[in-house]
């Protein structure tokens, strides 16, 4: 199956739920936001969270800015 | 001094800073600590995996400043809806910066997405600062809205120009029920220190310290224009100002109603 993260695409072998694909992709969880299918998905439900074939993932952090 | 009270959070520095355009968060972190601030702007960027750089939050992360996350880089009210919930998300905070540009050239505000934008996100819970024009009738329409307070641009964002829309501050500011930021084109401590004077409530400062030779001296120096302006706003200087009031010229008959 296919997500793709910020616009880039990434294969995975099963679905598995969103903590353990941040794990997978050395993402550490501090200060981030992530969106999925343009639904912000509280921190809370991470490690239940399942992402299907064709997820489209947004993640955020901080950055400088005024 | 006045205590400045926002969201019933008591600041006792009437500067604020944005966190842009510093040539390193050790210098932008050096220059927080030097202009007293206790309420600096961040952005948000999508993640580059291959892009390893500094962590930018532990730099700017202390007990006594709190964090303003904006909304830069949405282009209406339901991209700056989106990016409200991932900053509460992503920095705790329901504090937020709203600022909607759609014409990156010169980052002016979207007036009406950003009305627009304050009514949903004030309904959601958001304590909501937004960038605006120097606009009267437009602060007085986010306030009603339910904004914690308003921040009108002095100037065109970056240009250092000083206070450009001087006069309509001092009407926005005459009629004001929240506190007034003033946002942008603050390029001079004396630019800052007038602001105060008119009675602003504070001011945002970024690019004019950030690009400074020195901007943990420059950073000093707002601190202290700020204070001093404020300091003379409360003492009640006699400016000699003419009053703004309006005399109709046209008959202001009350033709629509009943």
């Amino acid at each position: 199956m296919e997500v793709t993260l910020n616009s880039k695409s990434y294969t995975l072998d099963a679905p598995i739920t969103l903590s353990a694909f941040l794990e997978k992709m050395a993402i550490s969880g501090e200060g981030i936001a992530v969106a999925v299918n343009n639904k912000v998905v509280p921190r809370s439900q991470w490690s239940s969270f399942m992402l299907e074939d064709g997820a489209r993932l947004i993640i955020i952090k901080a950055v400088c800015g005024g | 001094m006045n205590d400045l009270i926002i969201d019933g959070h008591k600041f006792s520095s009437r500067l604020f800073m944005g966190t842009g355009k510093f040539d390193s968060n050790d210098e932008m972190e050096k220059a927080i600590k030097s202009s007293g601030t206790e309420l600096v702007t961040v952005a948000m960027k999508r993640v580059d995996l291959d892009d390893k750089d500094d962590d930018m939050l532990k730099h700017i992360t202390h007990p006594d400043v709190k964090l303003l996350p904006n909304t830069s880089g949405v282009r209406d009210a339901e991209e700056a809806v989106f990016a409200a919930q991932m900053s509460r998300e992503a920095f705790g905070t329901n504090w937020l910066k709203l600022e909607i540009h759609p014409d990156p050239r010169y980052l002016l505000p979207d007036s009406v997405e950003t009305l627009k934008a304050t009514e949903q996100l004030v309904k959601m819970g958001f304590v909501v600062f937004p960038y605006c024009q120097a606009d009267p009738v437009l602060c007085k329409r986010l306030e009603e809205a339910g904004a914690a307070t308003v921040m009108p641009l002095g100037a065109p964002i970056g240009s250092n120009l000083g206070l450009r829309t001087r006069d309509f501050l001092r009407i926005i500011i005459e009629q004001s029920n929240v506190p007034v930021v003033v946002d942008a084109g603050i390029g001079a401590p004396s630019h800052a220190a007038e602001a105060m004077e008119l009675g602003a409530d504070a001011v945002l400062v970024n690019t004019a310290i950030a690009i400074a030779e020195n901007p943990v001296k420059a950073a000093e120096a707002f601190k202290l224009a700020v204070q001093a302006g404020r300091m003379a706003y409360e003492a009640g200087l006699v400016s000699g100002e003419t009053s703004f009031r309006a005399s109709a010229s046209s008959p202001l008959t009350s033709f629509l109603d009943k």
